[in-house]
């Protein structure tokens, strides 16, 4: 199972907690912090994965696996009982998918537009399980709320 | 259209966060806004666009690190409304800003059982991210049912159906009571027809952790339908194009279908292998490393499970499928492509547990030493699990030199794994004992700081339990506190090995000790050694020197001539130092001087090794054993009305039920007679009643076939087994009969630097209670846990609420329950097994111990007049009925009595004393009446020590009375 995912700029920065464990937010806080501190060392050209057990906040058997675009890590925390590489694969149509919404999505897009940005994971990963992955259905899924959220209160609201 | 949405407020307030000069700025700005959004929630109008905005303020605010603990009820009101952007919004923060704890919980839940349940499905999907994101069991009692009913409902839109289907199993997961089996399971395998991927993928998802949880066995027809589903990816291609990702068909569907596939043994069925087989092999064709990495990820993934499967067939599946994926793997370890590499030295590490394929799995051994050299410490930690698995008696002194050389550069965040390993392994596969002290050595020499306690305790351990390695190890452990430079933890390990074996460097070594080595005929003086430990005191940690205080004390009194000028001083200097456990110590040895050389000796002596076994016990066993041709005559037991019923007759011997009772490894099921069969041998040879769990065993003689049966079970990572060490042993022992006293309800059974297990206990008539706390003292999860305690024919058990999992600091309690069904004599063996560490690196625990159960156990006080008593005496005596045990002299005869739960009827210092109880049992006569045993005792003191007589309508539980009263006093119970 996914224990959480994490976007985290190039300083150290949240730009996204999603923690599926229910920590504390002094527990997410230090998450992310510890998580940094665990990939900023590393340099672009070693392997995806790394061993989390020493995260304060994760079991021994926590593995992370991670992305890093530009300015941002995206981050992946999960048990032994994922696809590595199927995780890797989320994280690059989790990112797609922002790119498509945004075009060409930015650090900024994601500070400005969290909202979407939450939207577009919960049709990603929900509650640490993977929900989509084709990228067309979580685009489909997206649109039908955002054209909801256009809508008035008062319209009758069909699907 | 996407940047219409933004709200201004919101976009203002980020931008001037982001526009803050320092933290302070920040903190300045964050409080203005909250202290403004606080007010605005009490004003007495806020409009929803408002309220909405206010609460992404919040959210963002918290997700920058600062507490928000206000407006949930205005969180709370967003989800009540009805609009789908108020609740939008209200669902999304209640997962970031609310906790399980929350007073708004319950109206949240209401909320949230109403929408899933809704007609709309756009409600429906909001409340089941919303649900799926909170989980626990509050929500899983709350609204599973209606989630289950959404679930199996026709009509329901996909969208709803795929998310229905993984809340479903999270809250399964907490609450398995949601998809009781074999109930839903073929209506779960009829899920998989539905029509879209995206539901299927969901279906798959649970019925996975279906399988995790309860296993394969009422999902036979799943396993041809997981090979069609396959095939019709795999080989008709006609995959839906919107799952294909960089040109790989639907990877993650067949990722899952493989998963769900890994739970299933290779079938039997020839009919169902062959398909298997083929699509297996399809699979295992490979694919080649393209430049696309994310196509090599995409590809690799399907190719990696499919290989995880071959090895959970391990040698039940066919060997050409073995053969293509060790071929793959060994081709993985030396690309350069890092993902494909790290996860082609994890699963050659679990290959390497299947027999026959260690040899082809070494040939790579060059590609791994040079993964172990490499930047990434991801890769080097893959490569030196990968090293620990392959590591024989044949290759170890290579291996573990070659590790030995890479820790003196290695960084520290590897080290101390490293040193870990290396230990074990020149332990398990040492040629000779010298070897494995030289690589101790070198530990304390080049990696110090990393050598744990447990480390070093082990190898004093073993140089303790083997003398003739002892003058090796004190000539070694000199040389190497010689120099100024050395390791505190290494001065920590010269001061144990110089304060016991230091004297046999007074003389060249001889006998079996003596190899031809230059060493062989070093000697040392006593002030040498002194000088040698003591050049360090200054500099070492107070722990260290209360060790050098008790090796100095053991060198003053073999050398007294020559060192007690020296060492008299120094611990007299420590009678005043502030920490108290060196002035214990000081004063301790300064006063131990004063005494007789009897007594000094018997302090200072050598320690025992660590193996200790108490043959007192021992030999109390094979006297007990004697006895048990002569059971059982339980069933004819007349009456329930305890001491009441004493007629001769009730005790005649019954065949039948005799035989019964000796079979007791042969019960009413196999399983429980499989599981007792381990403990059963140990009672029976009176070896050790505990039985030799652990790793001492076979330390250089049958360690490794130890660990390779561990690593030979489900769990291919296995990289090390953990019982309960023979230094443990005397510890556990004296923990489980501290349980004699029927005053204590709790203790620790079981310690080390894992877990603890503790006890409380519960006794009532013949019913009883244990409570067992895991406490999980290591950093990561217990996994995997286990409970054995299969009863015996005398006792029955049964065991509720046992975690999966406790995670770090943790403390749950499970518990079993025991019913006295007749007397016994033997103890009830208990095993608790996990698995710890990371699951790369699996460290697998077993400990086989003893419940604290005991005849004593079910013994209930009863009030018997002086003279009712002395007629039952008389009536019961002779063997079996009537047994005695000698013990020391009491100071207070009754004392024993009360401890063990009887009524004293009549005591004296003098006299000793008189006492009753009753034994009880749920066994019941033809009457239907429950059947107990009345028991007698007196306590006689006779001059040097003292005498128990218990006496009792049933041999075996005068027997079991004996044998407790007797342990009690080993242990020190009940003898103040």
């Amino acid at each position: 199972m996914i224990k959480g995912i994490f976007v985290i700029n190039n300083h150290g920065k949240p730009r996204l907690i999603k923690d599926f464990q229910r920590m504390t937010q002094p527990e997410q806080q230090q998450t992310v912090r510890e998580i940094f501190g665990l990939l900023s060392k590393r340099s672009d050209n070693v392997c995806n994965f790394l061993e989390g057990g020493s995260v304060t906040t994760f079991s021994k058997d926590t593995k992370l696996i991670y992305r890093h675009f530009a300015t941002l890590y995206f981050v992946v925390a999960a048990d032994g009982n994922e696809s590595d590489l199927g995780l890797l694969d989320l994280v690059q149509v989790f990112v797609e998918t922002l790119d498509k919404k945004f075009e060409n999505v930015c650090e900024l897009d994601l500070i400005f537009r969290s909202d979407m940005v939450h939207h577009i994971l919960d049709e990603v990963v929900m509650g640490g399980m993977v929900l989509e992955t084709s990228g067309k259905e979580i685009m489909d899924a997206v649109t039908a709320m955002e054209r909801l959220e256009l809508e008035t209160r008062s319209a009758a609201i069909k699907a | 259209m996407a940047q219409s949405l933004m709200m201004r407020g919101l976009t203002n307030y980020i931008t001037e966060l982001r526009a803050s000069k320092n933290r302070e700025d920040e903190e300045a700005r964050v409080d203005k806004e909250l202290g403004n959004i606080r007010a605005k929630f009490t004003a007495a109008r806020l409009s929803e666009y408002d309220r909405r905005k206010y609460v992404w303020k919040m959210m963002y605010t918290s997700m920058l690190g600062y507490e928000v603990d206000f407006g949930l009820s205005e969180v709370l009101n967003l989800i009540q409304f009805p609009g789908f952007k108020d609740k939008c919004v209200g669902y999304t923060a209640a997962t970031v800003l609310m906790s399980a704890a929350s007073d708004t919980m319950p109206a949240m839940l209401r909320a949230m059982r109403g929408d899933i349940a809704a007609a709309d499905p756009m409600l429906q999907c909001l409340a089941l991210t919303a649900s799926a994101n909170f989980g626990g069991s509050k929500i899983a009692d709350d609204i599973g049912d209606t989630v289950r009913s959404v679930l199996f409902g026709a009509m329901v839109p996909t969208a709803v159906r795929k998310k229905a289907a993984l809340v479903l199993l999270r809250l399964f997961r907490v609450k398995p009571s949601l998809l009781p089996v074999p109930d839903y399971t073929s209506r779960l395998i009829d899920m998989l027809e539905l029509p879209t991927l995206g539901e299927k993928q969901a279906v798959l998802c649970l019925i996975l952790g279906v399988l995790a949880k309860n296993g394969v066995e009422h999902f036979a027809p799943l396993l041809p339908r997981l090979i069609t589903m396959l095939n019709a990816v795999a080989v008709d291609s006609h995959a839906d194009p919107h799952y294909v990702y960089h040109k790989v068909a639907c990877p993650w569907y067949r990722v899952r279908i493989l998963r769900a596939l890994r739970h299933f043994p290779f079938p039997t069925d020839k009919t169902v292998q062959v398909p298997l087989t083929d699509v297996l092999t399809d699979v295992l064709r490979g694919t080649p490393v393209t430049k696309s990495l994310n196509h090599n990820n995409a590809s690799h993934a399907i190719l990696f499970e499919a290989i995880n499967i071959v090895i959970r067939y391990g040698t039940n599946g066919p060997a050409s499928l073995r053969e293509r994926a060790v071929e793959h793997l060994s081709k993985y370890v030396n690309i350069r492509e890092p993902n494909v590499r790290y996860l082609g030295l994890e699963g050659l590490t679990r290959m390497a547990s299947l027999p026959g394929t260690r040899e082809q799995v070494l040939r790579q051994q060059k590609a791994i030493l040079i993964s172990l050299k490499e930047r990434d410490i991801s890769l080097r930690r893959r490569a030196l699990d990968l090293l620990f698995a392959t590591c024989g008696r044949d290759n170890a002194e290579e291996i573990v030199g070659e590790l030995v050389t890479h820790l003196i550069t290695a960084d520290s965040a590897i080290r101390s794994e490293m040193v870990l390993k290396i230990a074990i392994l020149a332990e398990r596969f040492a040629p000779n004992l010298r070897w494995y002290v030289d690589v101790v050595l070198k530990l304390l020499a080049h990696a110090g700081d990393h050598v744990s306690d447990d480390i070093w305790h082990r190898a004093v351990q073993i140089v303790t339990n083997n003398p003739p390695l002892q003058r090796y190890a004190a000539v070694k452990m000199f040389q190497a506190v010689e120099t100024s430079m050395a390791h505190e933890t290494a001065v920590k390990v010269a001061a144990y090995i110089l304060g016991e074996f230091g004297f046999l460097l007074q003389e060249p070594a001889a006998g079996e000790s003596a190899t031809g080595d230059a060493d062989d005929a070093t000697t040392v003086s006593g002030s040498k050694q002194f000088v040698a430990l003591h050049q360090h005191f200054d500099r070492v940690a107070p722990e260290s020197r209360v060790l050098l205080l008790s090796a100095y004390a053991k060198l003053q009194h073999l050398y007294e001539a020559e060192l007690d000028h020296v060492l008299t001083p120094i611990f007299e200097a420590h009678t005043t130092v502030l920490n108290e456990e060196l002035q214990q110590r000081a004063v301790e040895y300064l006063s131990l001087k004063a005494q007789s050389d009897d007594l000094k000796g018997r302090v200072l002596e050598a320690m025992p090794a660590f193996e200790e076994r108490e043959s007192v016990l021992e030999a109390r066993l094979k006297d007990t054993s004697k006895t048990a041709k002569d059971v059982d005559e339980w069933g004819k037991e007349a009456d329930g009305a305890a001491v009441a019923a004493d007629s001769p007759a009730a005790s005649a011997p019954t065949p039948g039920r005799a035989k019964r009772a000796k079979g007791g490894a042969v019960g009413p099921d196999d399983e429980s007679s499989s599981s007792g069969n381990e403990a059963e041998p140990a009672a029976q040879e009176d070896e050790d009643i505990l039985g030799l769990g652990g790793d001492d065993a076979g330390f250089m003689g049958g360690a490794d076939d130890a660990f390779g049966a561990a690593a030979a079970g489900d769990s291919p990572n296995i990289v090390a087994s953990r019982g309960v060490p023979s230094g443990s042993l005397g510890a556990v022992r004296t923990a489980l009969f501290s349980f004699l006293d029927r005053g204590r309800t709790r203790a620790g059974l079981f310690a080390d630097d894992t877990v603890q297990l503790g006890a409380v206990v519960e006794f009532r008539g013949a019913l009883g209670r244990l409570r067992l706390h895991i406490v999980n003292k290591s950093d990561g999860d217990l996994r995997n846990i286990e409970i054995d305690c299969p009863g015996t024919d005398a006792v029955a058990t049964s065991i509720v609420d046992v975690p999966d999992r406790v995670p770090a600091g943790e403390r749950p309690a499970l518990e079993i329950r025991f019913k006295c069904m007749r007397p016994f004599a033997d103890l009830i063996p208990i095993t608790v097994s996990f698995h710890s560490g990371p699951m790369s690196a699996t460290v697998e625990h077993s400990y086989a111990l003893r419940a604290p159960v005991f005849t004593t156990s079910f013994l209930e006080a009863v009030a018997l007049p002086m003279d009712a008593l002395k007629a039952r005496w008389g009536a019961l005596a002779g063997e079996p009925k009537a047994a005695r045990a000698t013990v020391p002299v009491l100071r207070d005869p009754a004392a024993v009595l009360r401890a063990i739960g009887a009524e004293v009827v009549q005591a004296s210092p003098e006299h000793g004393a008189l006492g009753a109880a009753t034994f009880r049992t749920e066994a019941t006569n033809p009457d239907g009446k429950k059947i107990s045993v009345g028991c007698l005792f007196k306590v006689s003191p006779q001059g040097s020590e003292t005498a128990i007589e218990v006496r009792s309508q049933h041999g075996l539980v005068t027997r079991g009375l004996v044998n407790s009263i007797k342990a009690a006093f080993a242990h020190g119970v009940g003898s103040a």
